[in-house]
């Protein structure tokens, strides 16, 4: 059994309904009952998905878990897109999704430690040109149109203190 | 008649008018915007909305909700790209039109088809409401909590994707609810030693991460252009008026669809798309001369439209008598209202009514604005296509995240809002549908209190001896079982299976 994405991804929903279930006990009856029912529940949810997607052995015993909504037949089904990418595509789509998210959180910290004013344009430039491989002069007018709406907006007319 | 009255005036009050039309603009550029939409909008202005009176904040987040619609047709229309979901059966007639060199008698149609509709639903809510406001206050904890078990478990059954999945989404919104002090109890649970989670999970910060970050996100990974090469062959100059008036000239079909839309719009959790397709579906099975449909036909576009625009009047029925939102977007809007202290359900229609009505007002106002200025900057609009989709993700991202930020000056809510950013792009990825979620995060809390108000108070007996709760209850359990019970007939009867 290999596990690729969707198999990890519900593993962890696994893992965290587990986490949850065990730290309930931690608190009275009535403030346990809430999340002990909840993650027993998303627990049951998950194990099955898990078991379904990823052991060859309950794909077949499960089928009711793939049954699908009301309306889905109304229109095309762009989730089921995604499962027909072949290999090379999901390895692209995760190293690039990592290297977004990295520029993401380079973001955020700096955002936490240095104003917005300076961030947002600065960010915006290098990220526009370096990811988003633009011309200087074309990131430069985004980066610095982007910064004088965000100080418009937040600081002129919603006065947010950052 | 009064409460009318004074509704009209809040939604009249400067600086209403102002900023309704200035979210209409922003709704209507995110519903043109391939891969953006309402909940995209909604959560990205429902921080800018904090400071305002609450009336001013309606109309300004009912004014982006309304256009919404219409903004995503001249998309479908111009470029063959359906600017949201809600509007990709608008593409069939939409797009041979504009081949044909009748681009402003598409969008004329749907534009007037946009606002008509969006009346009717209106019209239905006004109706609905009064009619609702005796069975409302019929209404105890019981209720309560069989309604919100109602909304989160059938939302996973109606929505689109895997109902198990849905599900899955659902339970795990309710379980993001137990953070923080126990409503009942007072107790902490999971805090893990931060003071920023005592409150529990914030919804504002929560719903921009579902929505606009994991949207940025997927928008930054998969990096495709926003309109996959189409090109725009528009003729806008003529035939707009006739376009108007042909949503006259095929009323019958008009009212129909309306229906449709407004009825898909009332059930929970459906949404737009569905409404689209039903709405063209029908058109196509009930017309009798249908050569033409799929080459540019303007009854394909009429139908479509209105019963998209209808079905934000229906979606506000549910939303605003029970407190259960009926669309992804208005469970976004349920989200800004009780940030700004509006809590939707039977206590807003006792000692809120003018709200319903400038939410009335603004959604049929909205409509307008969208198709007067949508149809003078169509051509306009549609050069913004051509903006790399990275360019527009990245801009919405810092948005998004500064508008976090902005809501109650905090820092832990950008976190949060990344945190629930990555969850809601892998949720997506992975074909868990986000809406059950939402509706969770929503509803958890109320979920959590009724059933314990209902156990003190009436013990279990109370959940099934109430003639309305057990009504309730029965409806949930045969909604879930129903598309399994329906997919062993159909196996039994040699029907495609999976």
């Amino acid at each position: 059994m290999k596990l690729k994405g969707k198999g990890i991804f519900e593993l962890a929903l696994v893992a965290f309904c587990v986490l949850f279930f065990i730290i309930s006990f931690d608190y009275n009856p009535r403030a346990r009952f809430a999340p002990a029912v909840f993650s027993a529940v998303l627990f049951l949810l998950a194990s099955v998905l898990f078991l379904g997607d990823n052991v060859p052995f309950f794909q077949k015993r499960f089928k009711f878990m793939n049954e699908k909504g009301f309306f889905t037949d109304v229109q095309k089904k762009e989730d089921d897109l995604s499962l027909k990418e072949n290999n090379s595509t999901v390895v692209n789509e995760n190293v690039k999704l990592i290297r977004i998210l990295l520029w993401l959180a380079g973001f955020i910290v700096a955002l936490r430690f240095i104003t917005y004013l300076i961030t947002v344009p600065v960010w915006l430039l290098f990220f526009t040109k370096i990811e988003g491989d633009r011309k200087w002069r074309e990131s430069t007018y985004m980066a610095l149109g982007m910064g004088i709406f965000d100080f418009v907006l937040f600081d002129l007319f919603l006065h947010v203190t950052f | 008649m009064n409460e009318i009255f004074l509704g009209l005036m809040e939604f009249l009050a400067w600086p209403s008018p102002l900023f309704m039309f200035l979210g209409a603009m922003l709704g209507l550029l995110f519903g043109f915007l391939p891969g953006l939409g309402g909940a995209q909008a909604l959560a990205l202005l429902t921080p800018i909305t904090f400071g305002m009176p609450s009336n001013v904040a309606i109309a300004m987040l009912i004014g982006a909700m309304g256009a919404v619609p219409f903004g995503g047709s001249i998309s479908a229309i111009l470029i063959n790209t359906p600017g949201t979901p809600q509007n990709a059966a608008t593409t069939f007639d939409g797009f041979p039109l504009t081949k044909q060199g009748k681009a402003g008698y598409a969008l004329g149609a749907s534009a007037s088809a946009s606002v008509l509709g969006a009346i009717f639903g209106v019209l239905i809510l006004s109706v609905l409401i009064p009619l609702g406001k005796p069975v409302v206050l019929a209404f105890s904890y019981p209720e309560y909590f069989m309604m919100a078990l109602m909304g989160i478990s059938v939302i996973a059954v109606v929505s689109l994707g895997s109902i198990w999945k849905g599900l899955a989404a659902g339970v795990l919104g309710l379980l993001f609810t137990t953070i923080g002090y126990d409503p009942v109890t007072g107790s902490l649970r999971y805090v893990f030693g931060s003071d920023y989670l005592y409150d529990g999970i914030k919804i504002v910060p929560a719903l921009i991460g579902l929505f606009a970050i994991s949207e940025s996100l997927e928008m930054m990974v998969k990096g495709k252009d926003l309109t996959s090469g189409a090109k725009m062959t528009a003729n806008m100059n003529s035939g707009v008026w006739e376009g108007i008036m042909s949503v006259f000239k095929h009323l019958w079909l008009f009212i129909r669809c309306s229906a449709i839309g407004t009825i898909i719009g009332v059930i929970p959790g459906v949404g737009g798309s569905v409404a689209n397709f039903l709405a063209y579906g029908h058109a196509v099975s009930t017309t009798r001369d249908n050569p033409h449909f799929g080459q540019g036909d303007i009854r394909g576009v009429i139908a479509p439209q209105s019963s998209d625009t209808a079905k934000d009047g229906g979606a506000m029925v549910p939303t605003i008598l029970f407190g259960i939102p009926g669309s992804v977007e208005t469970a976004v809007l349920l989200g800004a209202l009780i940030l700004h202290g509006i809590q939707p359900g039977p206590k807003l229609l006792i000692d809120n009514p003018t709200v319903v009505y400038v939410i009335i007002f603004s959604l049929v106002v909205s409509n307008i604005i969208a198709g007067v200025f949508g149809l003078l900057g169509a051509k306009y609009l549609a050069r913004l296509t051509l903006l790399p989709v990275k360019l527009i993700a990245s801009m919405i991202f810092a948005l998004a995240i500064v508008g976090a930020y902005a809501t109650h000056g905090v820092w832990e809510d950008v976190v949060l809002a990344f945190v629930f950013g990555i969850i809601g792009y892998f949720l997506n990825r992975y074909g868990f549908t986000r809406v059950p979620l939402v509706i969770a995060l929503v509803l958890g809390t109320m979920f959590q209190q009724t059933y314990h108000q209902t156990m003190s108070a009436m013990g279990w007996q109370g959940f099934f001896m109430r003639p309305i709760s057990l009504v309730v209850f029965l409806t949930t359990v045969l909604m879930l079982i129903m598309p399994f019970i329906k997919a062993q007939l159909s196996k039994k009867k040699g029907g495609i299976k999976y």
